[in-house]
């Protein structure tokens, strides 16, 4: 098999690490603590996926 | 850093500790994306569609054919399989297997589901969108369905292995929609309550969107295949682990589901007809995880009687067992007798007597009428006295007096000592 075709997934994701917001780990802390960073249900579904087809 | 920060709000930069009003806004806004995240009404084409396309375009990418598909599973399997038929260009031969094979007998619904996807792709013409419903029976072996879905679509040969193997690829092609909402969750916090204006902001406008309106997507060059969101509400624990005790964690519009105790997967039948669980089910299980949820569905205490396990004292307390066990922790409990009758118990007098012997000396003071309730505690396997917030003693000799003993954080042999079990 070839090399892959080019995956359009990084092309369209926004720079993250770029956003100003980054610099104050005050504000980051501060977010996390009001739960704004929930992640779970993707991580799950993401090892479900994987193991369905393992 | 100084605590008294200076707290800076600008389009462009934010600084300093949040005030309680953008602390509770916060919490708004984190609750909204968390309920995005557990969306489970149907994904609407008229928005996913556009949404999808604006985030292309946004990103210099020309717009794609958009594919609803009907799970983040249908997603994986003909995403890979359509990426690589196109790559090898041999979209009329697979297209032509598709149709003969269809004809020689139906696919299931959820292998329907991949082909429809497949088709769409290869032929740049979109098949309507239409799950099966989610009570529909899924393939047992979802591996085994993909492997003869290769070979029926691509051939026994390269192609078809080409396939397998971009479909295991698929997490390098995927973006998580809804399901990955904390990014999104962040950005409208900055966006909404601190204020920022970023030049991010079109780009992120799109991936908004994509985030509201549709589930995990497998990124095409020229095609993108996006899952509908789940036929109900995804069951999770208080430490957001996969979990549901009355039926699938998860199941799409397509049949596929998944069970869940405390984020361990397991057989449907531990949640849907657990009075099937045996003990040689639970002895054949070699995943620890899944056996310790056989055992606690099927009742660690009864379990060791019924599996014959080694009783290692019997003395005034109580029945002492022990079960190894592979690739775990030995399996100790002691078996008690409440110290008072109860008029639910499950032991007649002269049962609580056959079973404890000397330690039903409370019940052999009562009258014949009486009832009495047995207990199975879980101990140390070194019966190493137990203290709720976490610490452990050291091991003492296997004997029931010093397993009950363990329970209250104590040693068997401390002075004064003398338990008498009450639920």
């Amino acid at each position: 098999m070839d090399t892959p075709p080019r995956s359009s997934r990084e092309a369209t994701t926004p720079p993250w690490s770029d956003i100003p917001y980054m610099r104050d780990d005050r504000v980051l802390i501060g977010m996390e603590e009001c739960g704004v960073a929930r992640e779970w249900i993707g991580l799950w579904m993401h090892r479900e996926v994987t193991r369905e087809l393992a | 850093m100084a605590e008294n920060q200076e707290v800076i709000r600008t389009p462009d930069y934010v600084s300093g500790p949040l005030s309680e009003d953008e602390k509770a806004r916060l919490r708004e806004v984190a609750a909204y994306w968390t309920e995005v995240a557990f969306r489970s009404t149907p994904i609407d084409e008229a928005k996913i569609v556009p949404a999808i396309q604006s985030l292309y375009v946004a990103s210099g990418l020309s717009a794609p054919q958009v594919i609803v598909v009907s799970s983040p599973l249908v997603m994986a399997v003909a995403g890979g399989f359509a990426s690589a038929i196109k790559q090898a260009k041999a979209e009329d031969a697979c297209l032509k297997r598709i149709s003969d094979a269809s004809q020689k007998k139906p696919f299931g619904p959820l292998e329907w589901q991949v082909v429809q996807a497949v088709v769409s792709a290869l032929t740049g013409s979109t098949l309507p969108y239409a799950p099966p419903g989610k009570d529909s029976p899924i393939p047992e072996s979802r591996p085994a369905m993909a492997r003869a879905l290769a070979e029926t679509i691509g051939g026994k040969g390269a192609l078809a292995k080409a396939m397998i193997q971009r479909m295991r690829e698929w997490e390098q092609h995927y973006q998580g929609g809804n399901m990955m909402a904390a990014w999104p969750s962040y950005l409208c916090g900055l966006r909404d309550v601190l204020g920022l204006r970023l030049p991010q902001a079109e780009k992120f406008a799109a991936w908004e969107a994509c985030a509201k309106e549709g589930g995990f997507r497998w990124m095409g060059d020229d095609f993108c295949m996006v899952s509908d969101f789940p036929a109900q509400r995804i069951g999770m624990d208080a430490s957001n682990r996969l979990h549901n005790e009355d039926g699938p964690s998860y199941v799409f519009r397509d049949g596929w589901r998944g069970y869940h105790i405390h984020g361990v997967a397991v057989p449907a039948l531990v949640v849907e007809e657990p009075q099937k669980i045996t003990v040689s089910m639970i002895e054949s299980e070699r995943n620890a995880e899944v056996r310790r949820v056989l055992t606690e569905k099927y009742g660690a205490g009864r379990y060791l009687v019924d599996c014959g396990a080694k009783v290692v004292s019997h003395d005034e307390y109580g029945i002492l067992y022990r079960k190894e066990q592979l690739d775990d922790e030995p399996l100790v409990m002691v078996r008690v007798l409440n110290s008072t009758p109860e008029p639910d118990g499950t032991m007649t007098r002269d049962e609580a007597i056959a079973t404890f012997g000397p330690a039903a000396h409370l019940a052999a003071k009562a009258t014949r009428d009486t009832r009495w309730k047995e207990y199975f505690l879980r101990v140390d396997p070194d019966l190493r006295p137990m203290r709720a917030d976490g610490w452990r003693g050291d091991p003492q000799a296997p004997t029931a007096r010093n397993a009950v003993a363990s329970t209250f954080g104590l040693r068997g042999e401390e002075d004064g000592y003398a338990p008498a079990f009450e639920s």
